[in-house]
This record gives C-alpha cells, structure tokens and sequence, in this order.
C-alpha cells in the first residue's frame, strides 16, 4: 500500500511533466504581417489574466492589443533603427499576486528576447516587480497601477514608468474641489493599505496646506462589511464632509449605513472608483451629490478619442474604453514612439521614452517626467446627479506633487 | 452617548448574527463531533441561491426559503458524499485528519461561488419585507435587523423544542452522546447525523439570507469569515446545544463592535482571536465537552 | 530501500531543472527546494513528535521578514541575517507552541490555526517591520564571494541549504532526542513514565520545527527579492501538512518526493487559476481518502458489486 502510493505520485509527476511546460504564451497580434524580412519587437504584457482581477487583466490585454494592431497596420514601427518592425506580446500572468509579479520580472528581465514590459493591474503587484525592473535597468511601464511608490521602489535606474497619473493627482483633485466647496470641518474614512493609506495621507497633507485637520480619521479593512462603529464616531466629531477612500462594493456599503445613521453630509471620493456601473447600481439614489474623479472622460470629444473609441468597441464590442485598457494602450503606444525616436533595444529605451510626446492619444496628452512620472495626466471630477456623473472640471498634473485646475474639453 | 447607543445596536445586529452563525457550527460540533470548516463557505453558496431565487421569481418568500433548502441540502451533501465515509474510517487514527476534509469541502464550495459570481460581491436587495425603523435621534434601522432580532428567538427557541419533544430530536441527542450505543439501540445513525447537517445547513441558510439583507450584498469571502467568527461565538459561549452560540455570539459581537469603537479598527481582529486562544487554553475540556475532538 | 529513497528524491531535485529547462528551470527548482526546507521543518513537529501545528506558513513569514527587513533597511547579507531568521522563527514557534503545553490533537490544530491568523494580522498591521499590506521590496540578490548570483546560483545556495537540512534533519531523527520524540507521539504517558521531560521536548519539536521553515522564509525572500503576508497564508500552510499527509509521519525520503511532486503540481497549475480553489480542495479530499484507504474500500465494493452482476448472468 504505501509503495503504491509512491508510485503514484511519481506517475502523477510524470503525467504533469509532460504537459507543456511553459505557461506563457505568445500571441502574434496582427495576422497581416507578411514580409518575412520584417523584424518583430517583443513586449512582455503582464496582469492578472486569471484569478480574481481577471476583468482588469483582460481589459489590459485587449488595450495593448488595439495599440499594437494599430502600429502593425500601418507599416509597423514608424522611423528609428528598428524601422518597419512589427509588436508582438508575450503574456505573463499574476493573478493579481505580488509574488507571482515578483517571479515573473525576473524571467522577463533575463529573455533578452523581451524589450519592454507593459502592465500589470494592482499597485501590490507593480511595487513588488519595479525594483527588479530598475536593478537592470529594463524599461517597466506600469499600465493602471498609480502609486507613486511604484517610483519610489525604483531607485537603481530610472527605467521605470507610471503611465496613469498618480496617487496626488487623484487625491488632489477632489480635495481641493471639497475646499472650493466651502468645507471646513471633513472626515475621513478609509481602507488600510497601499491605497488606501496612500490616498488618504495625501488629502490630509493637502487640508494641512489649507490648515484644515479633519475632524476624525477612520479605516476599516477591506473585508469589512460593517462600518457603522466608525461612521457613529465621526458622526460625533461633527463634520461637514466625508472624504472616503474605498472601493465600488465598500462605498456604497459605507453610504447604505451612513444613511442608516442619518449621517447627511456631501460625500468625496478621491480614488477614481464611483465612476463604475457597479457603484451607481449598488449606491442608487444615495450616490446623488456625492463627488468623484475618473482619468477618463467620457464626453471627450477630439478625432484621437473617437478613433481610440471606436477601435476599441470593433475590437471587443464594448463601447465604453476601462481605465485599464487606456492605459496598456498608452504605454504600448509610447514604446512604439520610443522606439521611432530611435532606440534600438532595451538599453537607451529608458531614455527615448523621457524623449516622446504624444501630443493626443485619445485619454490626453502623453509625455514622461524625468522620474518616470506622467507629465499632464488628467482627472476629471465629476457630481453624481440622478443616478449618472456629471462632469463639472478637470485637474491636470503638473508634477510628482503638483496638479493644476484646466476646463473640462 | 450617541456614539455609545449606535456601538450597542452594532454589537447587538452584528453579535445576533455570529449567534445564527454559530448554531450550525454548534449543532455540529455537538452533534456530531466536527468542525465544520465548510459551513460559512456552504451558507454562502446557499445564499447566493436565495438571491438568484428571488432575482428570478420576483417572490421574496421564495428566495429565503430556497436559502434554507439549498443550505440544507449542501449540508446533507457532504455529509453523505464527504463525512460520512471519512468518519466511518477514522478508527484508523490518522492525527491531522481532523478538520481537513471540511477543508477540502470548503475549498471546493468556495471554488463555485468564485465562478457563480467572478466579481466576488454582489449588491442584492433585502429578501425580508419592511422599511427602517427609527431607535434613536435619527438612527434608522433597516427591516432585516428586526428580522435578525425575530430569527436569533425563534430558531433557538424552536431547535430547543425539537431537540426536547420530539422523536427525531431524541434521536439527534441520543447520537451526538453515543453513537454505538444509539446503534445498538436501533437508532439509524447515518439517517441521524444527516438530519443533524440537514438542520445546521438550513439554520447557515437563513443566517446567511438574513446576512445579505441587512448588508445589503453578498459575496464570496462572507464563508470564510462566517466560519471563523461562528467558531469563535461557538468556542466562547461554551459549545452545548444552543445557549453557548447564542452568549458567544453576543458576546463577540460586543468584544469586537467595542474595540473598535473605543481602540483600535486596526487590531480588532487580533483580540478575537487572541480570545480564541486563551478560551481554548483556559479550559479546553470545559468548552469543548462532549464534541468528539481529539484531545489527545 | 530505507536508505535509497532520499538519494532518488535528491536526484530529481537536481535533475528537475535540466528536465524543465533554462532560467525557469533554475526558478522551479528552487521553490521545489523551498517546499521541501518547510515540509522536512514540519516533519520535526508534527511528524517526529506528533503535534499538529497549522501555523507553519506564518511561521516561516517570520523569516522571511527577518531577511526582508535587515538587508533592505540595515543593508546586512544574507549570509549574516540567516542565523537571526532562523532565531526569530524558533523563538516565536516556542510561543506558538506553548499551547501544546495543554492541549492534544485538533484542539491544538484550532489553536495554532488562531495564532496563525493573529501573525498574519500583525504582518498587515505592524507597518514598522512589515510595509503592511506593501510588502517589502527590493531585497537585494545574494552574493557569494563577494558577487551577486544570478537564477542558478541561487538554486546551488538553496540546494546547500536543502541538503544541510536534509542531514540535519536526519541526524536528529537518529539521535537520542529524536528517539524521544517518537516515543513521546507514539505514548505521551509511556514516554514520561521513562523519564522522558514531555513538556521540554514538545517545545523543542516547535523551536526546530519553525527554525528549520525560518530557513525556507529567508530563501523565499531572496528568491522573489520580495515579502508580503499573503504568501504566508492557511493555503500554504495546507500544503506543507498534505505533503506531511502524503509521505507520512517522519517519513523523510518521502517527504522530500512529495513536496517537490506538489511544487511541480502547483506550478503546472498556475494557467488554471479558476480552479484553483477547487483543485486544493479536491486534492485535500483525495490525500484524505489516500490515508484512510478509501479508495481500497471504494475499488473492493466496485469488484464486488461487478463480481455479483456477473455471477447474477
């Protein structure tokens, strides 16, 4: 009996060994390739293609692949030394998990087949690969992930890149439209976290350059369910506001028992999460006055924007474009300039791609800062009315910790 | 005094609904000498039942009642399909085989609801009639909180009075004493011990319906969360039939709706289960007499 | 054959990489080696002295924090944080098991399951050692004589690592205290009777036991450059106690087969991570049944009720 056993976890070992034993793939993105004397670049795609994200990880993928079928149909990458080269990807999946992030950079650095990488959806996730990323000097842009740490982890070479805007931006944006608003005395409820803590620390520091304290500051984990302790606090401390950081499911939880408690004050939400179907269902007419922000402006009206749109809705039948499909579109899209600005490989693609400017790529402008921040990101603040966002301003970042106010348009 | 009030409601909701968690475990653990670690992963399923049901039907009578089956039903399930085989072998005395097969069961349940629902929550509306209720200043109540209230008397209240007066009942006790003995007696103990996870599962449905209501969604990780916290209401309150889930309930929920009232939301967790460890060392025989863990 | 298992299951650890294949082949293998560092770690607890920890996956976040935080903030090597891995990691298992002082069997199990999870909060929550829900990045390579290693250099540190183990571990299981042990999981009373200090020895089978995984976390921290709490998880700890499960109490050669067969499992898995979940589960079930002979059972009733449809013809 027990030498059975052994047997059959050898055989069971050996049955698996035969399976295939590599568990990326390659996906050639533009059938019309036909010369053969063309050369092909390859950029490691990365995020969550399974497990829990795999929404965010299929919408990163099909944004990369419209950019790249783009480029390839109009006679592959436009000047420069690899002139005439189609995109290809190669997929690497982490399921949303830092550590399988961490596993695969290190394969993706050491395939000197690879010139770039381009994804991955959660922060966790980008702060876990970024420094190996930038020990080697290979050029990482992060495609949806916005936290500055992912820079900060960064501090060998600067090789790595933040295509979204980021945490300030996102905090700043709706923080000072709560001080144009007029309040004084906000609260603060908050998930613990990468970004939940981030965000928050950064609309207290913005209140501070205000002299504003916010009159309590909440957090609950993300798996909570009951926030009616935290919410009974703040509502003695007396506020005008209620800033809270969150996600779609955890606010409209936090609004249903804010309501319960005759909590009524206006609601912020600087972390670009309420413009989801999923929050305004969910929230229904308790989403009404609430502010929120999104990097994405849906009534932008410019021939790059439409062109993105309808690609998009060809290529998947959606006809909205996610945050992160815009985003592995842009970074896809900024390669494929680095490379026409000239780089031939992964060593100087770092500094050609502090070189572009991509004057509209459907989202706005693109270019990168010296520390592989995004120059000129924008967030649109919006309003909820009867159940739909309204768009009434835009902030635009000017810097790491800067953003200006710019008209919507 | 505000603050205190709405920490007493929290600590009395919450402390209600660890309680109905905690019968299933207890009547389990009790019953039939197990941890179920797969009863929060089985009334989760359950409840997304009861949401479909409702979401189809349009009947919110329906989607509780298909809460109760389905919960029930995951219950008789593994217990035919998974304990029963197990426990019949057991004999053989392999340390470590404890709870790992309610693991397993929980795993695979779990797996389903992954696949049932990707997003991993979902907003639902309340599958119990009624609007809020004003308790104080403007402290408004949902419905299901009293529902909440009704389901921790009446299904303990009721269980007792099965559980005392009739014949099925009788059985029930007689196996979770003795088992052979019970046999020998004529008892049809597989038939028993399947009534046993039939009751636990449907009490795990309607705690779970009951959940969703009041929260307003329901979603995947709610398993592995009623599990822990039912064991620990079950561990606390002293595991007997019905009384030590319904105290432990109460008491965790007061335990953890003031720590984070009045310390920390940050180590919440940490004290619970830092209780759980002490109740356990404190008098080990004490709160688990008469569940068949091995102690030894 | 006593003697020639370990020998078999060493092989296929050095011969895993050449059979997967380059740099990735290099990665396999030292996460096979991990796995095995951590199951022959439990196999000191649970298998040795019969104590059935489930918090053996925390205990080696211990050391992989250990690592993390001295050579990331202190800029300590490698070479010089092992020791205190391994240090904090028994220390903190002695506190874990001192339940064991009390209670026996599944109750322990459910203690140590509860001491699991509060070192699992205190990882999201002591953002001081830990970055919280961050992790800790940027862990810097290895270095041997002064030069940072690449993949395979860290398979060869890790497969000295394993190896050292591998003979400590058998040593102890030799050794007059690990005759001990054995009699201890075998008859507590008995054991005392014979002068056997069962208190000593039950914490001392924790101690070496989360040392030894203390060694896995420092390797898991510098294979990945990078340390957060949900590689410490129930779900790891499960799989160190199937592996246990598989190969049976003590049993070390087979121990080391049976972990490296879940890693290569696991990672032929990883495309199917809808399933995930599920196939742990199913996986459990099957161990489960594999121990308590059920499939025997299941296979003699399927020939009986075949034998009897034939004889009915």
């Amino acid at each position: 009996m027990k030498r059975r056993s052994a047997v059959l976890l050898a055989g069971l070992t050996l049955v698996l060994g035969a399976c295939s034993s590599d568990t990326s793939t390659t996906t050639a993105s533009a059938p019309t390739t036909t010369a053969a004397s063309a050369q092909t670049v390859t950029i490691a795609l990365g995020g969550p293609f399974s497990g829990a994200s795999k929404s965010t990880g299929d919408k990163i993928r099909a944004g990369a692949k419209l950019a790249a079928d783009e480029v390839n149909s109009s006679g592959g990458i436009a000047a420069g030394p690899l002139k005439g080269a189609t995109i290809s990807f190669k997929e690497f999946d982490d399921a949303g998990l830092p550590a399988n992030g961490a596993s695969n950079i290190r394969t993706i650095v050491d395939d000197q087949s690879l010139i770039a990488f381009v994804g991955s959806g959660i922060s966790d996730v980008s702060v876990a690969m970024a420094p190996v990323a930038s020990q080697a000097g290979f050029p990482y842009l992060s495609a949806y992930a916005s936290s500055p740490k992912v820079l900060e982890a960064a501090t060998a070479q600067k090789s790595v890149f933040v295509v979204p805007p980021t945490f300030p931006a996102y905090s700043f944006s709706v923080t000072d439209v709560l001080l144009k608003d007029g309040r004084t005395k906000p609260a603060i409820i908050h998930g613990t976290g990468t970004y939940g803590d981030g965000v928050t620390d950064l609309s207290v520091s913005r209140l501070k350059a205000k002299s504003i304290t916010p009159v309590a500051n909440e957090s609950f984990a993300f798996t909570d369910t009951d926030f009616r302790t935290q919410l009974a606090k703040i509502k003695s401390a007396g506020p005008d506001s209620l800033i809270i950081v969150g996600l779609a499911n955890v606010d409209a939880l936090i609004l249903k028992q804010a309501d319960e408690l005759g909590l009524k004050v206006p609601f912020y939400d600087p972390g670009g999460v309420t413009n989801s179907d999923q929050f305004l269902k969910d929230a229904g007419p308790l989403a009404n006055g609430l502010v929120g922000n999104t990097p994405t402006y849906a009534a932008r009206n410019t021939d790059a924007t439409n062109s993105l749109r309808a690609g998009y809705t060809k290529a998947t039948g959606e006809s909205v474009v996610p945050d992160p499909a815009v985003f592995s579109y842009e970074g896809v899209r900024a390669v494929a300039a680095a490379l026409a600005d000239g780089a031939k490989g992964r060593q100087d693609l770092p500094d050609h791609l502090r070189r572009i400017h991509i004057a509209d790529t459907g989202v706005g402008s693109l270019r990168f800062g010296a520390d592989g921040s995004r120059i000129g990101g924008r967030l649109y603040v919006f309003r909820v009315n009867n159940g739909k966002p309204e768009y009434f301003t835009s902030f635009e970042q000017t810097g790491p910790q800067e953003v200006k106010e710019v008209p919507l348009g | 005094m505000e603050l205190f009030l709405t920490v007493c409601v929290t600590s009395l909701t919450l402390g209600l609904l660890y309680a109905l968690f905690a019968i299933g475990l207890g009547l389990v653990l009790r019953g039939a000498g197990e941890v179920n670690l797969a009863h929060g992963d089985s009334l989760m399923l359950a409840t997304y039942v009861g949401v479909g049901t409702l979401h189809v039907s349009g009947a919110r009578s329906f989607g509780v009642l298909a809460s109760v089956a389905a919960g029930a039903g995951l219950g008789v399930l593994s217990y035919l399909l998974v304990y029963a085989p197990v426990g019949a072998r057991r004999a053989t005395g392999v340390a470590g085989l404890g709870f790992l097969p309610a693991l397993g069961v929980a795993l695979v349940i779990r797996n389903v609801a992954e696949r049932v629902n990707p997003q991993g929550s979902q907003g639902v509306r309340s599958l119990f009639a009624g609007g809020r209720v004003n308790l104080f200043a403007d402290y408004r109540l949902p419905a299901a909180g009293w529902w909440v209230l009704g389901a921790a008397i009446v299904v303990p209240l009721g269980l007792a009075v099965v559980l005392r007066r009739s014949g099925v009942g009788r059985r029930v006790r007689a196996v979770a004493d003795d088992p052979l003995l019970a046999r020998a007696a004529g008892i049809p103990v597989t038939r028993t011990l399947a009534v046993t996870y039939a009751a636990a599962g449907a009490v795990g449905g309607l705690a779970g319906a009951l959940f969703a209501s009041f929260f307003g969604q329901v979603f995947v990780a709610l398993g592995w969360q009623a599990t822990l916290k039912g064991f620990v209401a079950a561990v606390l309150g002293g595991i007997g039939w019905l009384r030590g889930a319904l105290l432990g309930g109460l008491a965790l929920g007061v335990i953890e709706s003031f720590v984070s009232g009045y310390l920390s939301t940050r180590f919440r967790d940490v004290v619970t289960f830092l209780l759980l460890v002490a109740v356990l060392l404190v008098a080990p025989r004490g709160v688990l007499a008469g569940s068949r863990l091995r102690q030894v | 054959m006593r003697h020639q298992l370990p020998a078999v299951a060493l092989a296929a650890v050095v011969l895993v990489p050449a059979w997967i294949g380059g740099r990735r082949g290099y990665g396999l293998g030292t996460t096979a080696v991990i796995a095995v560092i951590l199951a022959l770690g439990y196999q000191v607890t649970y298998g040795f002295s019969g104590q059935l920890s489930v918090a053996h996956a925390p205990l080696q976040g211990l050391g992989a924090y250990a690592v993390a935080n001295l050579t990331t903030s202190a800029h300590w090597s490698f070479w010089a944080t092992l020791p205190v891995a391994v240090l904090v990691a028994a220390a903190v298992g002695v506190v874990v098991g001192l339940p064991g002082l009390r209670v026996r069997g599944d109750v322990l199990a459910l203690v140590t399951l509860g001491a699991g999870e509060i070192l699992q909060n205190l990882y999201l929550n002591t953002e001081r050692f830990t970055r919280g829900s961050d992790g800790i990045a940027g862990i810097p390579p290895v270095s041997v004589l002064g030069r940072a290693v690449d993949g395979r250099g860290l398979y060869v540190v890790g497969l000295g690592l394993g190896l050292s183990t591998l003979v400590a571990v058998r040593a102890l299981r030799d050794s007059p205290l690990g005759r001990s042990w054995m009699a201890l999981r075998d008859d507590e009373v008995a054991a005392a009777a014979c002068g056997i200090r069962v208190g000593r020895l039950r914490l001392l089978a924790f101690a070496v036991g989360a040392g030894i995984a203390g060694v896995a976390g420092a390797l898991y921290a510098v294979q990945d450059q990078f340390v957060s709490s949900v590689s410490f998880g129930l779900g790891q700890t499960v799989i160190v106690v199937l592996v246990a499960l598989i190969a049976g109490e003590g049993r070390i050669g087979r121990t080391v087969a049976a972990a490296i067969g879940i890693t290569v499992l696991v990672d032929r898995l990883t495309p199917y991570a809808d399933v995930s979940t599920g196939v742990t589960g199913a996986l459990i079930l099957a161990v489960v049944a594999l121990r308590l002979g059920l499939f025997r059972v299941g296979f003699d009733r399927l020939r009986a009720g075949v034998r009897n449809v034939v004889a009915a013809r």
